[in-house]
């Protein structure tokens, strides 16, 4: 195979599956809540500060620890701590629109993710400079040519993971089953004796650490993270969402691969198209919600009278 | 007890009276003196800070001693606001100080986009504004009245960049990689040009937006040419990140740029990737008031270091400052005239302006290269 294609097919498939992790979250708290937690990609970004912190006080309280398991060991704290976050977001916020218009609690959200990006620049120190962010794992190897970081195959092969392990938790297991059972009609499942709110709480959590993932992925395969990085990270993860059909998984999946292999081609082939690859993402979302508006594997919203 | 309170009362009165009475009879000139403000303007948070910061300083250090000379008319006060490499921060910055009817005049931006948006604000109110950091040719271009600027343009860098690559490095072809912001498509088309005319090509030219995070796809691109090096004409963060993941393509060529990302910043981003990255930078200069300029900073005690901007900030403080001596505060548009027309023995050498408002002060330029981790001057 060409190595330049192969490279682009690499490229294209690490920054769409980062872009799953993510974009997963927003599918998942959409089909079971029917809220757009418009600032997911804010507390995905959580994450890597967790861990980078969680890192630096490994590296000078309890030394000596090899680089890469500090970093392993600070990353699955920060997942946990994210996953946490998101269920006390849900429970000092979001619980409070359960009622209302959705409308509402988009607005809250919005907000939300507004707090949280102010709140990392305010805590962390020099929190509004850029952070450098260490890779997953340095070595790289080369076949002819094409050059491949382990890292990069870390990161696919973790997220194809999760992609699988959410699949069974939700089809396979009692709590997935119950998930679901709420998701498709909150007050039966009630009636069933489930407990709607323990449900949400672990839904957001589940949505949260898996964010974190990407959040840390998103961070390790720039270099660095940012206090605001969560913005274009949640706009990009909520799109493709949208593109896949907002509460799909598969849909949201098979979504940020369709955004990253816009981006990638547009890169590749058009002569100006890196400055302008946004646009071709954005006009891709317009044109799935004038063609389709529930997305390529959402189903049709009926209303109901 | 109530004795005693109304006693206490009286206490606190007289020593505060006391406490009064001391303070006036110090001999301080300085209240006699009419107070005037000076604002700075720079990126003090964010990716380029660094830059920010130690220019700030040198802004403080040339006020601070101002006011330590007796024969300075005026109690300068700083004000220092940042505009976080961001033009619409930056213009809420230049509307405060425009608004602030003390604020005599101010210096500012270490980012063109930032100054380009914001020296209408002051051109507005008719704000003498010193631009000391942002190099774009399109500062100046426009001659508004009231902007001048004590740095060398982005062609002035560029120029003997494209010639030194050309011709010492031997380089016949390049790709250019840069920001879509008027200063990376300024560099990109500067150093396309200037390499041009030494019988160089240009084999790709892509413009990324600032805060891009993901360069895999258009190196790979660059991967598929037959370039010899990448020119990079943006600043520090997206520099790192681009070095960075151009080591994790394995594209093995030189990246070279002007004064953008001379930063310890670039290099903690790229990391070990950051290695023989290249720039060119205006020669550092050794003269007795730049080495005392350096030596009253480190006495002063600043929390951070001094950066390649300082001097430049210092200067433009000072220029400020003995032109507001020299016409006062009443006619700013008398003020403006008498910058542009002057020559202010300083740091950086005697600074004059041009009919654009454009330091005439000739660089020289060397080649800084990263090595073992620092930016070190390259052994020709």
């Amino acid at each position: 195979m060409d190595m330049l294609l192969a490279q682009h097919l690499l490229n294209w498939l690490v920054q769409g599956s980062i872009l799953a992790l993510v974009a997963l979250g927003f599918s998942l708290l959409f089909g079971v809540l029917n809220v757009i937690h418009f600032s997911h990609g804010d507390v995905s970004i959580v994450g890597p500060f967790v861990a980078l912190a969680v890192m630096q006080y490994l590296l000078v309280e309890i030394l000596p620890h090899t680089w890469a398991s500090a970093l392993i060991l600070a990353a699955a704290v920060a997942i946990f701590a994210t996953g946490c976050l998101g269920v006390a977001l849900d429970w000092l916020v979001i619980r409070r629109f359960r009622t209302a218009p959705a409308m509402m609690a988009l607005v809250a959200t919005v907000a939300l993710g507004a707090v949280i990006r102010e709140l990392i620049r305010m805590l962390y120190p020099q929190g509004s400079n850029p952070q450098p962010f260490p890779e997953l794992m340095s070595a790289q190897f080369e076949i002819e040519g094409l050059s491949v970081p382990i890292s990069t195959l870390f990161m696919f092969a973790v997220s194809v993971l999760m992609v699988a392990g959410l699949y069974v938790i939700m089809h396979r297991t009692p709590l997935g089953m119950r998930i679901r059972a709420v998701a498709q009609d909150r007050d039966i499942a009630r009636l069933m004796g489930i407990h709607p709110n323990r449900i949400f709480a672990a839904t957001f959590f589940i949505a949260s650490a898996v964010g974190a993932i990407g959040g840390i992925f998103y961070a390790s395969s720039a270099g660095l993270v940012r206090f605001d990085f969560g913005i274009q990270l949640g706009l990009i993860g909520f799109s493709a969402a949208v593109i896949g059909g907002l509460g799909s998984m598969h849909g949201a999946i098979i979504g940020s691969l369709v955004l990253a292999g816009i981006d990638t081609l547009a890169q590749a082939t058009l002569a100006d198209g890196a400055a302008y690859r946004l646009v071709f993402a954005f006009l891709l979302v317009i044109l799935v919600l004038v063609l389709r508006p529930s997305g390529l594997f959402g189903k049709p919203v009926f209303e109901k009278v | 007890m109530k004795h005693y309170e109304m006693s206490r009362r009286a206490l606190l009165g007289i020593t505060t009276l006391a406490a009064v009475a001391v303070a006036a009879s110090f001999p301080a000139p300085a209240q006699n003196k009419p107070t005037i403000k000076l604002g700075f303007i720079g990126p003090v948070s964010g990716g380029n800070a660094q830059q920010g910061l130690g220019a700030r300083n040198g802004f403080l250090l040339a006020v601070e001693q101002a006011n330590a000379r007796a024969d300075y008319p005026y109690r300068v006060e700083a004000v220092t606001l940042d505009d976080a490499s961001d033009p619409q921060t930056g213009v809420g910055a230049a509307m405060k100080l425009v608004n602030d009817p003390t604020v005599v005049s101010a210096t500012g931006h270490w980012n063109s986009p930032v100054a380009l948006a914001t020296i209408p604000v002051f051109n507005r109110s008719e704000m003498p504004f010193i631009v000391w950091g942002a190099i774009s040719p399109k500062i100046t271009e426009q001659n508004l009245p009231v902007v001048t600027r004590v740095t060398p343009t982005l062609l002035a860098e560029n120029q003997p960049l494209a010639e030194w690559t050309a011709k010492k490095l031997g380089l016949k072809k390049i790709a250019i990689v840069s920001d879509t912001s008027d200063y990376g498509t300024g560099n990109a088309k500067a150093f396309a040009d200037f390499f041009a005319d030494h019988g160089g090509t240009t084999v790709s030219t892509n413009l990324l937006p600032v805060g891009t995070t993901d360069f895999r796809a258009v190196l790979t691109k660059i991967k598929g040419t037959d370039a010899q090096a990448i020119y990079f004409g943006g600043v520090i963060a997206e520099a790192g990140i681009l070095r960075k993941q151009q080591a994790e393509l394995g594209l093995d060529m030189p990246m070279l740029g002007i004064s953008g990302f001379y930063d310890p910043g670039f290099i903690s981003i790229a990391g070990a990737a950051a290695e023989g990255a290249m720039v060119s930078y205006p020669a550092s200069q050794s003269n007795p008031k730049i080495d005392k300029l350096y030596a009253d900073y480190k006495a002063r005690g600043f929390a951070e270091p001094t950066s390649p901007y300082t001097k430049y900030a210092f200067d433009a403080a000072n220029i400020l400052l003995a032109a507001i001596k020299e016409v006062g505060i009443k006619d700013k548009a008398a003020l403006a005239k008498h910058i542009r027309a002057i020559k202010y023995d300083g740091v950086l050498g005697t600074t004059t302006f041009d009919a654009n408002g454009q330091t005439k002060i000739p660089v020289k330029v060397e080649i800084k290269v990263v090595r073992d981790g620092k930016w070190v001057a390259k052994e020709d």
